[in-house]
């Protein structure tokens, strides 16, 4: 049985590895989705396929000549749903390229299930744990959206230095990509001078919070909150439920749209108001591409969410870079797709905050943004920009070397009590 | 000492308002597990659906209480269905019922991700009951919380009274113990199954409206829902409605002491006290000797 199935994976790995596969003339490419369509993270999933949709629409759903077939995997957020997608991708599906996926732990898995797989290019969709790119990269898996740390370039200053919180708690989902927020919130706001005397957390998924508000220590000017979904939603009504002492400082999911938009209780959102938050995208910065790219998505997607969230700008990122180094190629996938990889290693994308080129480890620079959660004339909230960071690095700027000693995101990575 | 003692009694609280929650779940999920011996394992897409059907209810009326009523016939509607449409066909095959409630609940969870999307929802309590009241000892606390306590008991005692004071009751007792005796006296116990059905999915359809209120309805939720609702019948016994609220206290109470002092570890412990249930007495803590 074992020895059988062995041989059933060998031959379907020879078969996808052996260039003559690839030179086949198939007409069309075939493109793997990974979105986490089930599960915590559902309504990113649905915003990251938007991204996708809509880079593939502004090419005809054409790239040299040839018509992108998608073929999409839905995953829960586990690391193993994952896996298990791609596998059916791969094998059933017969995919080229996948594009995905969402989680940041999803993403750590599947770089170690790149390596095992080299016949297929991965390019990431959103997962934003720092290591995929990081300490052991994979020759075949390139990410143009930024990382979790980077996700939070500026807010660490910002909250201290403009907000003046001086001693702050924090509240965090208990996973890579959490642990990355952290590190970049805690990386800047320590440097200014700030105390972070308590750091609770919670796994993904948690709905009952009230006994972690009441662990929320009393003597601090706000709290840090990074939680993604459905989890910001119930910890901000029960949080506001239970009298809600200080303000807020948000991580990048936690105040994005695919929260904002399910707060329609007026004491909700005033509450809200006012809370920074840092991410690679922002509802109405005026600069002329990204207001373009938002009025695309507006279009395209009339049931969607008031406004292009960080997953819907990732996948874009992603498949537009795809869909670039295709063009540069002619879609040409031959020779373990290597003349693609090339080009996709070397591609500038004209992304909506400004060009996107990747690192030696195929990890892309990105615009990120300060921001503050604002109400719009009909009550609806919006992130509204307060300052861009241009060409954050994996690094955050620092020496390579130096970046690296801080240690690999975990709970306690950068400590200022 | 003073603050240890106001953050142990909050998270009592918080124990018993989430114990509350679940027992109102649970409980439709045991009488269907005692009586029929069929672990519908698409109860916890019922409770799903009952949320998101008083979701939109509530957004059109404005009316809570219609809300939970109709989220409550939403259920009922749904289990009804599912019960005569598919557990009927195949009685007494309990593998065969079990698989095809696991299929459903698949089916139904992914219609409703297509119907509602992917974004998590509330449904608006009324104003009376949001915000929070100050309690002796605990300080500040969510009234919504305290009423749900309230609607829990109130729900407790009700199926207490059908269960022990009408014809209804005497039979699904006696199914409970023995099912062949109670066809043998002339019951006709097929339509007494359609009736703990029906009852079973509207608890389950009203403890969506009111667990989405207190909480986000959002896809992911039926699962979480099924498996707390497995715990706590498993911990109380089958077909136990006493069970059902002890085992919901245990677990509601493992799960926020471990969340407030063991945070990283407080999953285990709902699965620990199930662990130590089954090794001692493997029937449930009120469960009768099968």
């Amino acid at each position: 049985m074992t020895s059988r199935r062995v041989f059933f994976a060998a031959m379907v790995a020879a078969t996808l590895a052996s260039p003559a596969w690839s030179q086949a003339p198939t007409e069309e490419l075939r493109v793997g989705v990974l979105a986490t369509l089930e599960g915590p993270l559902t309504s990113l999933g649905q915003e990251a396929m938007r991204g996708v949709r809509l880079a593939l629409s502004e090419a005809n759903n054409t790239v040299a000549g040839r018509r992108v077939t998608l073929f999409t995997g839905p995953t829960n957020a586990t690391p193993d749903s994952a896996i298990n997608a791609a596998r059916r991708l791969i094998e059933q599906d017969r995919v080229q390229i996948i594009i995905g996926p969402v989680s940041g732990t999803e993403g750590l898995a599947l770089v170690q299930f790149a390596k095992q797989n080299p016949g297929v290019t991965f390019i990431n969709g959103t997962a934003a744990a720092p290591e995929a790119t990081y300490r052991d990269p994979a020759e075949n898996f390139f990410r143009f959206n930024a990382d979790g740390v980077m996700w939070q370039a500026g807010l660490g200053s910002y909250a201290f230095q403009a907000k003046r919180f001086r001693r702050v708690a924090s509240l965090v989902n208990d996973y890579s990509f959490g642990w990355a927020q952290m590190k970049g919130f805690s990386l800047e706001f320590c440097r200014a001078g700030g105390g972070i005397v308590e750091r609770l957390w919670t796994p993904l998924g948690t709905t009952d919070f009230s006994s972690l508000i009441a662990r929320i220590p009393r003597n601090i000017d706000a709290l840090y909150v990074m939680l993604v979904g459905a989890d910001a939603t119930n910890f901000i009504t029960q949080y506001i439920q239970a009298g809600a002492p200080v303000p807020l400082i948000a991580g990048t999911n936690t105040v994005d749209q695919t929260v904002l938009a399910t707060l329609s209780r007026p004491r909700l959102r005033e509450f809200m108001i006012g809370t920074p938050s840092a991410s690679p995208v922002v509802d109405d910065w005026t600069n002329e591409r990204y207001q373009q790219f938002v009025a695309n998505y507006r279009r395209m997607f009339p049931d969607g969410l008031p406004a292009p969230a960080s997953a819907g700008l990732g996948y874009y990122l992603n498949t537009q870079a795809m869909i670039q180094a295709l063009g540069a190629v002619n879609g040409d996938l031959s020779g373990n797709q290597a003349r693609f990889r090339q080009a996709l290693a070397s591609t500038v994308v004209d992304g909506p905050a400004g060009p996107v080129r990747l690192d030696e480890n195929r990890q892309g620079n990105a615009t990120i943004f300060v921001t503050e959660v604002r109400a719009a004339p009909d009550g609806r909230l919006f992130n509204s920009f307060v300052q861009a960071f241009p060409n954050v690095t994996q690094s955050m700027g620092m020496p390579r070397e130096e970046f690296m000693r801080l240690g690999v995101p975990a709970r306690d990575t950068i400590q200022c009590p | 000492m003073e603050a240890d003692i106001r953050f142990f009694l909050t998270v009592t609280l918080n124990g018993l308002t989430l114990a509350a929650l679940y027992f109102l779940v649970a409980s439709g999920f045991t009488l269907v597990f005692g009586l029929m011996r069929v672990l519908n394992l698409a109860h916890g897409v019922v409770y799903l659906f009952g949320a998101y059907v008083g979701f939109d209810v509530m957004e059109a009326t404005g009316s809570w209480t219609l809300a939970i009523i109709v989220g409550g016939i939403a259920g009922a509607v749904f289990g009804l269905l599912v019960h005569v449409a598919i557990l009927s066909w195949m009685p007494g095959q309990e593998l065969r019922q079990t698989l095809a409630t696991i299929a459903v609940s698949v089916i139904a969870a992914d219609l409703m991700i297509a119907k509602w999307g992917g974004l998590s929802y509330q449904i608006e309590i009324p104003d009376i009951l949001f915000g929070s009241q100050t309690l002796p000892l605990v300080g500040r606390y969510p009234i919504f919380r305290l009423a749900l306590l309230g609607f829990a008991v109130g729900v407790g005692f009700l199926l207490w009274l059908m269960l022990n004071r009408t014809r209804l009751g005497m039979m699904i007792r006696a199914g409970v113990d023995d099912r062949d005796m109670l066809a043998a006296m002339g019951t006709n116990v097929p339509a007494v199954f359609i009736a703990v059905a029906t009852l079973g999915a509207f608890l389950a359809g009203v403890a969506g409206v009111i667990g989405g209120s207190a909480l986000a309805i959002s896809p992911g939720e039926d699962t979480r829902v099924l498996l707390s609702s497995l715990v706590v019948v498993i911990v109380g016994g089958l077909g136990s409605v006493g069970g059902a609220a002890l085992g919901a206290i245990l677990v509601g109470l493992a799960e926020q002491y471990g969340l407030a002092y063991t945070p990283t570890y407080g999953v285990v412990y709902t699965f620990a006290i199930m662990v130590a249930v089954l090794a001692m007495r493997p029937q449930g803590l009120f469960g009768a000797r099968a």
